[in-house]
């Protein structure tokens, strides 16, 4: 093997490296500068960025011997001094410009593009030696390198703070509630340093001696009966250790999260269903052997017919995809008489949407690692969003008890729901316990994206009846969703899909059927919404075109229907408390008019200064009418708008519980550790968690650490989805801590000689406070010395508390079907050229009621994620398939928001607190995308006058139904 | 039926150290051994199994080929290792070939445009080369060297189709060449992309004009991208005949629609592709047409 020489941080490397390697392969396997990640290996994604002899480049692509005497500088020397694991090292205050700031505003989610973006970033100020960095100079810098969890606001705010054009965070974050301590005040993340100095682990940054790796055969075609499996010529080339079929799984057969439906690995004699399928697996001495070996192994299909479509799937002499047939689940709800209702209307609209199926594409591929260790137990490291869940599907699979299973919980990078299936976690342990030996399966983003359950595309019809004077009499809606050839979640996703289908209205008669079909795509499964981004769009559009009929404003129409505190939703639900839409509608609407204002007054001046014929004549008029368009050349703009709900919490009946375990140390002033299993999927629940746990035990937020996700060390979480980790996890740290804080008050109490009652947790310290302005009577002890206290009287240090939510009433019973509801309102003012039929994002102001903000920068992150990833899903994204076979079989093939697509955000906060929750907080990880799309699809009507039913918005047939005069695109 | 991923084959890194020693080694290896510079292409479709070389030679340090130069009274000669970004910063590029500058600074990223170079984007002969455009109206010149030596090809009789070109086993591109451009002359590129989808140009139209003894006072040309086989040049001789009036060039703008027959895809209808290029051709020669002070 030839030798590489070059230097890398300043440090002079020589490396033996194969021609065909690439420099980011060598420096995460070969040198172990894992910082710089692999998203795509197709140039596409930007993650692999680092800097050669002053330039940035791609380093996937980059062939490593052309590195030769090069100078690299990766994510792991920017800061002036390598970081060191220990919290008590100065590091802080080594870290580079950028380093600093990509912390201090957020732009640190799930941490997996940070590095690339942080090189790309230092090239840029590099280049710009000290002059003003522009937005758009920026805009060009990071056009191709891609983030899917901030939605680039605070990235390029942090790098322009870096380069000296600070940014307060006063400036852009939204007013929220103050009065605690630390709960309600901006946080970095406790993750944020690993994370910007590239020390972060993911799992394909973990390596064990003797690892070998893993790959996957698929099956390649959507429908067949599976005539053959021959492995042996794979078997018996060397360096392969294992070859495993179905045969070889010991215990349960199939996998899933409700319906056990998915073959860990397809049988000869059985079917596939489609193109992801698993039908064997090989463990290799390396990555490319094991390759090789997928090659040699023989399968023949006989070719059945494809279901693409569950409208197709429904139909009676539809080929059966499952035995059972093609019927997932008819989901109903009802509430009143519809019937009635529509009789009573002055007004009926009925309105059929598609909606596309989409990728979450989370910039890190799927990666296990499974081991055995000396005790014969399976460890499986694995970025999951449902630690327990994975083990014990890997132990039925395995056919051994639960506890010889642990998960062990890598940092993620991203999952936004796309990471709750089983993808390589039962075939690592497969092959682990085949080989004796640890094993890694490490997806390529091809395989990613055509393995992994997807959101679920869905045809959805809403009819609507109102009074003249607006009072919605009844609401209506048949969806069918793709769930595609496995269930996963779509059970579920689909539910939410259905209840939340006729808006957050009250409406005294509603009816929502829905049929979850089993087609030969790509399995449909929990994505970001769950189900309710669908229907928002369905509902949220035909409002506003109901409201055109009424000719009554569509925002007067959606206030006097909204829900309210005392309303009843279509489950029959009851709202008591928090209840923030109407709040969340009027900040809009008055941030959407002074904008208005604005605009209009400079183009009123610049009209005096060079007057354009028409346009000064057009806005003489009345300052702000929803919906009126205004035009620029061939420019067409307006503001569009919509509302939305989700619930908080897996409700329907589900035992929605967490555990959460909280130790204390007397180290240094004193500290805390809250752990839960949920994970940290980049929304920010290690800041929630120690904020929560600092405000209880009066600890400075620096002082407590969090460990997330290891089925060992850490009690179950439950999953993380539904938006229930701040409500669920939340409120088990805090009742963990409050007890702590109880058992540390008697303890404290008697050495203090005081009553319990008169303690005071704060600054990290106890405090006896009882005179009257509370203030310290000067019988205090510092947080350390009353753990030291604990430990002399041989009391535990740390207890777990199981936190249960309040108990929910499944689909179909009345009552309580969720906990709570966060709502929100988003407005979008776009542009669209009537020449070629795009459309743009220029601004969006977006009101969310969250209950309480915990930590307003990371709830500040989640809604402009949120806000960029609806834009994705109303304009740029799409997963089609042809007969089963999708088209984005590459990153090149899905084109997800870049930053040239964030908006102008505005964004507010309401806090209309849900007394269970922890200090009042719901949910936010999902409301925030999804009343985005409907508000963009509005404002294109609003400036066209083409109702867009379709998604995503298809420029060119946008622009062919505004030449016809069409009124709609179906 | 979809292919497992075939992932990345084996392959040699050459790295020769003179063009003769390159061109024997890739006319030794015809089929199997592939010339690169930035690699943006090449590994690329090489990590996707699309291509599936042994030799892989990098010709980038080769001598001369990292030269920009421009002589007045002979044009602007860009060494085929030059990359896009230094290529963009170049004054001289900027004053007199801003046309080309715009366009390449159309392609990719910036992090990619530290390695795409004018060379690969037009031997790597894609019909959507954004490069091409500018390189056709400015009548570029490729030297090239074969085993029998140097010699020039004409750009615009380069291409043969999608990834073809003239190029015979053994040829390296050593350097494109573009003559002084006529005085006053103008250019405009514009690229439509799609929202949706892919990243993929849906249309790029180049156009280039310049004052002439011709009836309107002007000649004009216009290069469609991605709608053909390969970048199509068009004399605009319409716009030389008569005064020029918006009219004309809306004319003009209709024989561009006509003279391409773009197919449909998963990207656009070919009812778009035609109307994007008649919109698109007038805003680009209404464009020149301001510049060149109408
Ligand atoms: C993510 C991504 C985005 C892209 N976006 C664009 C875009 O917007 N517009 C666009 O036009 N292109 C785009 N490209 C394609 C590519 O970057 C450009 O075509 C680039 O200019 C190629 O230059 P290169 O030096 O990297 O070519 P290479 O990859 O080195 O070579 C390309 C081809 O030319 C041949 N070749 C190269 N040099 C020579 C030589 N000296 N003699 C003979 N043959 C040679 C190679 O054999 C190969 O077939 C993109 C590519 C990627 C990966
Ligand atoms: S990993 Fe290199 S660009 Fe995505
Ligand atoms: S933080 Fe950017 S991708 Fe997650």
């Amino acid at each position: 093997m030839p030798a590489l020489n070059f230097t890398v941080n300043g440090k002079p490397v020589s490396v033996e490296v194969k021609p065909n390697e690439f420099l980011a392969e060598v420096l995460r396997y070969k040198l172990g500068l894992t910082g710089t990640k692999i998203g795509c290996n197709e140039a596409e994604c930007g993650s692999c960025t680092v800097i050669v002899d002053g330039q940035p480049v791609v380093s996937c692509i980059y062939p490593a011997l052309k590195a030769q005497g090069a100078q690299i500088e990766t994510i792991e020397g920017v800061a002036a001094q390598a970081y060191s694991p220990n919290p008590k090292s100065k590091i802080q205050n080594q870290l580079h410009p950028l380093q600093e700031n990509f912390i201090k505003h957020g732009a640190v989610q799930c941490g997996f593009c940070t590095p690339g973006m942080i090189m790309q970033a230092k090239a840029l100020l590099d280049r710009k030696q000290g002059e003003p960095v522009t937005d758009e100079e920026i805009k060009i810098a990071l056009k191709d390198t891609y983030c899917r969890c901030t939605g680039y606001v605070s990235i390029a705010n942090a790098i322009k703070s870096a380069n000296g054009q600070e940014i307060s965070l006063a400036d852009y974050l939204p007013v929220t509630k103050h009065g605690y301590h630390v709960v309600g005040e901006a946080k970095p993340r406790p993750d944020a340093v690993a994370k910007v100095t590239g020390a972060a682990k993911y799992a394909d940054d973990v390596v064990f001696p003797d690892m070998l790796f893993g790959a996957t055969l698929r099956a390649g075609v959507p429908h067949a009966l599976i005539k053959k499996i021959d492995t042996s010529k794979a078997q018996a080339l060397p360096g392969v250790h294992a070859v495993l079929t179905h045969a070889d799984v010991p215990g349960r057969k199939n996998h899933g999260l409700v319906t056990i439906d998915w073959p860990v690995l397809c049988a000869c004699g059985d079917k596939v269903r489609y193109v992801g399928d698993a039908i064997a697996i090989v463990a290799a001495d390396t990555q490319e052997i094991a390759q090789d070996a997928l090659n040699l192994i023989e399968v023949d299909y006989k070719l059945l017919p494809v279901v693409d479509t569950p409208e197709f799937a429904h139909q009676p002499d539809a080929p059966r995809v499952h035995e059972k047939g093609n019927l997932l689940k008819h989901i109903k709800v009802a509430r009143g008489d519809v019937e009635q209702g529509f009789a009573e209307a002055d007004v009926v609209l009925e309105r059929t949407y598609h909606t596309a199926s989409t990728d979450h594409a989370f910039l890190e591929p799927e990666c296990a690692i499974g081991r055995l260790t000396d005790e014969g137990r399976y460890e499986i490291y694995v970025g999951s969003q449902i630690a327990y869940q994975d083990r014990d599907q890997v132990a039925a699979s395995l056919g051994v008890p639960k506890e010889q299973v642990r998960i062990v919980g890598t940092l993620i990078g991203g999952g936004f729901g796309g990471k709750e299936d089983i993808m390589g976690q039962i075939h690592v342990a497969l092959l682990a316990k085949a080989t004796g030996r640890p094993v890694k399966i490490l997806y390529t983003r091809h395989e990613s994206l055509i393995a992994h359950p997807k959101r679920h595309a869905t045809t959805i019809t809403v009819k609507l009846g109102a009074k003249k004077n607006g009072r919605l009499t009844a609401a209506k809606a048949e969806l069918y969703g793709d769930t595609g050839a496995y269930a996963s979640l779509g059970e579920k996703v689909l539910t939410r899909a259905t209840t939340h289908a006729n808006g957050p209205y009250d409406v005294a008669n509603a009816k929502s059927d829905c049929f979850a079909m089993y087609t030969n795509n790509v399995p449909a499964g929990a994505f970001r919404g769950f189900g309710v981004t669908q229907s928002c769009f369905a509902v949220e559009m035909t409002m506003d075109e109901l409201a055109g009929r009424l000719g009554i404003d569509p925002i007067e129409l959606r206030k006097l229907n909204s829900l309210q505190v005392g309303s009843t939703t279509n489950t029959g639900q009851v709202l008591l408390e928090s209840v923030g839409l109407d709040e969340c509608l009027d900040h809009v609407v008055a941030a959407m008019k002074a904008d208005e204002a604005q605009r209009i007054a400079a183009q009123r001046t610049a009209a005096q200064r060079t007057p354009v014929p028409g346009i000064a004549a057009q806005h003489t008029a009345e300052p702000f009418i929803y919906g009126q368009p205004w035009k620029i050349g061939h420019k067409n703009y307006a503001w569009g708008l919509a509302v939305g709900y989700k619930n908080t919490g897996l409700g329907g009946g589900a035992n929605d519980c967490a555990g959460a375990e909280i130790e204390v140390y007397a180290c240094g002033a004193g500290t805390a550790e809250i752990r839960t299993s949920s994970a940290e999927i980049g929304q920010g629940l290690p800041g929630v968690l120690a904020a929560v746990v600092a405000e209880e035990l009066g600890l400075p937020f620096e002082q407590v650490t969090v460990l997330l996700s290891d089925t060992d060390l850490t009690p179950n979480g439950g999953p993380t989805t539904a938006s229930r980790q701040t409500y669920v996890s939340g409120n088990a740290a805090r009742h963990a801590a409050m007890q702590m804080r109880e058992v540390m008050s008697r303890v404290a109490a008697e050495r203090l000689d005081v009553s319990p009652d008169s303690l005071k947790f704060r600054n990290g310290r106890v405090e006896h406070a009882d005179d009257n302005n509370g203030h310290s009577r000067g019988k205090s002890a510092s947080f350390a010395e009353v753990v030291e206290w604990m430990q002399a009287e041989g009391r535990s240090t740390k207890l777990i508390y199981e936190y249960t939510a309040p108990e929910t009433r499944p689909l179909g019973q009345g009552g309580d079907m969720h906990v709570a509801f966060s709502y929100a309102a988003h407005a979008a003012l776009v542009e669209v050229d009537t020449e070629t039929g795009e459309v743009k994002v220029l601004k969006v102001i977006a009101a969310h009621d969250i209950g309480r903000a915990i930590n307003p920068l990371a709830l500040e992150g989640q809604i402009e994620g949120g806000i960029v990833m609806g834009i994705g899903n109303a304009l740029t994204e799409e997963f089609p398939h042809e007969q089963g076979v999708p088209w984005a079989q590459w990153l090149a093939r899905y084109k997800m928001p870049s930053i040239k697509h964030m908006p102008e955000i505005k964004s507010f906060i309401v806090e209309h607190e849900i007394s269970s929750g922890p200090f009042g907080a719901k949910g936010v990880g999902e409301i925030s995308s999804i009343p985005i799309t409907p508000a963009i699809t509005n404002a294109i009507a609003n400036a066209v006058g083409v109702r867009v039913r379709r998604l995503p918005v298809d420029q060119d047939t946008l622009l062919r139904a505004m030449k016809n005069g069409a009124k709609s695109v179906d | 039926m979809i292919t497992a991923h075939p992932g990345l084959p084996e392959f040699d890194y050459i790295r020769p150290t003179t063009l003769e020693e390159a061109s024997n080694f890739l006319a030794q290896h015809p089929g199997e051994a592939r010339a690169f510079i930035g690699g943006t292409d090449t590994f690329v479709r090489m990590r996707d199994g699309a291509w599936q070389d042994k030799y892989l030679v990098d010709v980038k340090g080769l001598p001369g080929m990292n030269d920009l130069t421009f002589i007045p009274a002979v044009g602007l000669r860009v060494g085929a290792a030059v990359n896009m970004n230094r290529l963009i910063a170049s004054p001289e590029v900027k004053e007199h070939y801003p046309l080309l500058a715009e366009a390449a600074h159309t392609v990719a990223s910036y992090q990619l445009r530290t390695r795409a170079t004018i060379a690969g984007n037009i031997c790597n002969a894609s019909p959507a080369g954004d490069t091409i455009g500018a390189g056709l109206v400015y009548d570029a010149k490729i030297h090239v060297h074969g085993v029998e030596g140097d010699r020039v090809e004409a750009l615009r009789a380069f291409f043969k189709g999608p990834g073809k070109t003239v190029l015979k086993p053994g040829d390296i591109v050593t350097a494109v060449e573009y003559p002084r451009p006529p005085q006053g002359a103008q250019g405009k590129y514009i690229k439509l992309g799609r929202n949706a989808i892919g990243d993929l140009a849906i249309v790029g139209v180049t156009a280039f004009g310049y004052p002439d003894r011709t009836s309107s006072g002007y000649r004009f040309l216009v290069v469609l991208a991605s709608v053909a086989p390969t970048p199509l040049l068009i004399d605009m001789t319409l716009l030389s005949e008569k005064p020029l009036t918006p009219e004309l060039i809306d004319e003009a703008a209709h024989v561009a629609m006509n003279s391409v027959k773009p197919i449909d895809d998963v990207r656009g209808s070919a009812r778009y592709r035609s109307l994007m290029v008649r919109n698109m051709t007038r805003n680009a020669l209404t464009e020149v047409w301001k510049k060149l002070g109408r």
